[in-house]
């Protein structure tokens, strides 16, 4: 096997390699680390790279394995971290405090130890999560992510480094976060799979906290199937996060569906959408119609936008209130995160009560409508990837996909984002699976077959060789690379 | 899309020069509230925050809401062992 087919590789398939002796959890760190220097840095998606910690996890995972303890598909499998989320012996940053470090770390990460990942790199992310506000793609200490298909393009945020490091084969999974699409349109804007699993599933214990309603860490992989294997190990019931789930979760050991999906087609989810973005859709859900059947839905039309904007107003203040009184949002890299978050110290108390009373008449509707199909589907995003030296806000009207976010965002539903082709210039777009709550197993069967059915799996930035040239929009490109420029 | 919302809400409507005054005190209170003093650039983010959040809360109160609609987070039943 090719560096680049081993950089490229799922974690099942990573998995299966060891077991057979074809490489090892020390020479897969080896690799990866070199990787995360050499291809993760110039693309800013590096915060800081963990040597010491992944060669001590490699050469226990490799003991472990060796003696006949298997700890399961994630067991010496190296993996990035948002730096939102705490690892001993590593700073967290949050991409706004060079030296900020914790004691403690998050339990997220003590179940990925204790399913034998190794943690080889600390990933950038936009300045606290983009919580404060920001328009440009350099709202970092690290910098402007560049997009792995496109340095010239950005990743979309926050989880801006978990999502180039998945995509240029730097870190077989990355966790990332979402609050109101941080892992969906990153995940879109670079043809990674990104998991929103449903609020609760995953603990944020040890994670910097946005919106304490809101928040939701998740896997970033290169396909649907390994979204489910990391999101396996790292559920469960968390006493030090009184919102997690006490509900068990099981994917592997299961088999998976292949047919015979209920899906519906939000309707008006590709106006205003790139004619890439809608015809790699259209493409999308043809290949849906012949994996089972296929409707047109109608969103309720609920005030969702404006219910996610109020509560992460009162919701991000109060979780930086000393630092935004204190007047240390000037130390920022946005100049936007300046002044936007000052105005929730005069957003009544009344009405972040009301957002909250219409949310759970908007988690009920959409419940309903969720419960009748495996997937509700629509594009992840209205638009590839925008320039990474341009302000992007003016873009997002173009991003017609996000009631679909909004509606999953709020009712603390699963949702999925899987590439589902690339445009002219080789950029990829994304198609959003949201279901029902603790649906993920809908939606990860239904993203599987259709990544299967689409052949998107083998779709992936040029490397420095240089590959063939793109394809056209709607036409999936058979064959080793995507022929992004770099 | 459905329109969902039916009747319409009792909310009265801040219209006009009340609105616009409202909107100018807010922005004065959070200036207020910065003793250190807040740079043009950061009071025309917060003016235009203030005008989002107004928008949005504008639409909140005209969805119509009874006494019996809960928020979407209350206090938990089990307080495991208070009496």
């Amino acid at each position: 096997m090719s560096d680049d087919e081993l950089a490229f590789s799922s974690v099942r398939t990573l998995g299966r390699l060891m077991r057979k002796g074809e490489t090892s959890p020390t020479e897969l760190t080896g690799f990866f680390l070199e990787r995360v220097r050499r291809i993760g840095e110039p693309l800013n998606a590096i915060s800081a790279v963990t040597e010491d910690i992944a060669r001590r996890e490699a050469r226990l995972a490799e003991a472990e394995l060796s003696s006949g303890l298997d700890r399961g598909p994630l067991h010496g499998i190296p993996y990035g971290l948002k730096d939102i989320v705490s690892a001993v012996g590593a700073r967290t940053t949050w991409g706004a405090f060079a030296e900020q470090q914790f004691a403690q770390e998050a339990t997220v990460v003590r179940r990925l130890r204790d399913a034998g990942a190794v943690l080889v790199a600390k990933l950038a992310t936009i300045e606290l999560a983009g919580g404060m506000g920001y328009d440009h793609p350099d709202a970092a200490i690290t910098g402007a992510p560049h997009n792995p298909w496109d340095s010239t393009r950005w990743t979309s945020g926050s989880s801006s480094g978990p999502a180039a490091a998945v995509a240029a084969g730097i870190v077989p999974f990355a966790l990332g976060s979402d609050t109101a699409g941080s892992i969906l349109l990153p995940a879109a804007c670079t043809g990674t799979a990104g998991l929103r699993a449903t609020y609760g599933r995953v603990s944020r214990f040890g994670a910097m906290t946005l919106c304490w309603t809101l928040d939701r860490l998740g896997p970033l992989c290169r396909c649907a199937d390994d979204c489910g294997l990391v999101l396996e190990a790292i559920t469960g019931a968390d006493p030090h996060d009184p919102s997690s789930l006490a509900v068990p979760y099981q994917y592997s050991g299961r088999t998976a569906r292949s047919h015979g999906f209920r899906v519906g087609v939000i309707e008006g989810a590709c106006d205003g959408a790139q004619p890439a973005v809608a015809q790699n859709f259209a493409t999308s859900v043809d290949a849906l119609r012949e994996l089972g059947t296929v409707e047109a839905v109608e969103l309720p039309d609920l005030p969702y936008a404006e219910v996610a904007d109020v509560i992460i107003a009162a919701e991000a203040y109060a979780a930086f209130d000393d630092f935004i009184a204190a007047g240390r949002t000037r130390e920022l890299t946005a100049a936007k995160a300046h002044g936007h978050r000052l105005a929730g110290a005069v957003l009544p108390a009344h009405d972040y009560i009301r957002a909250q009373r219409v949310r759970r008449v908007i988690t009920a509707r959409f419940e309903e409508l969720a419960s009748r199909f495996d997937a509700l589907v629509a594009p992840s995003l209205g638009r590839v990837a925008s320039p990474v030296d341009e302000q992007f806000e003016y873009m997002l009207p173009a991003a017609f996909g996000r009631p679909l976010n909004y509606a999953g965002v709020l009712a603390g539903s699963p949702t999925v984002s899987v590439l589902n082709g690339l445009d002219g210039d080789g950029l990829p777009t994304g198609i959003q699976l949201a279901g029902g709550r603790l649906q993920e197993n809908a939606i990860l069967d239904t993203a599987r077959a259709l990544e299967e059915s689409l052949g998107t799996s083998r779709l992936r930035p040029d490397g420095p060789r240089g590959t063939a040239g793109p394809r056209p929009a709607g036409e999936p490109q058979q064959g080793a690379t995507a022929g992004g420029r770099a | 899309m459905t329109t969902e919302s039916a009747s319409r809400s009792p909310y009265p409507v801040l219209t006009g020069a009340s609105r616009e005054a409202v909107a100018a005190h807010l922005v004065e209170v959070v200036a207020l509230r910065h003793p250190e003093g807040l740079t043009p650039d950061q009071l025309e983010q917060v003016a235009e925050a203030v005008e989002a959040q107004l928008r949005a809360t504008e639409r909140l109160h005209q969805f119509r809401l009874s006494n019996a609609d809960e928020p979407g987070f209350t206090m938990p039943g089990d307080l495991g062992g208070a009496r």
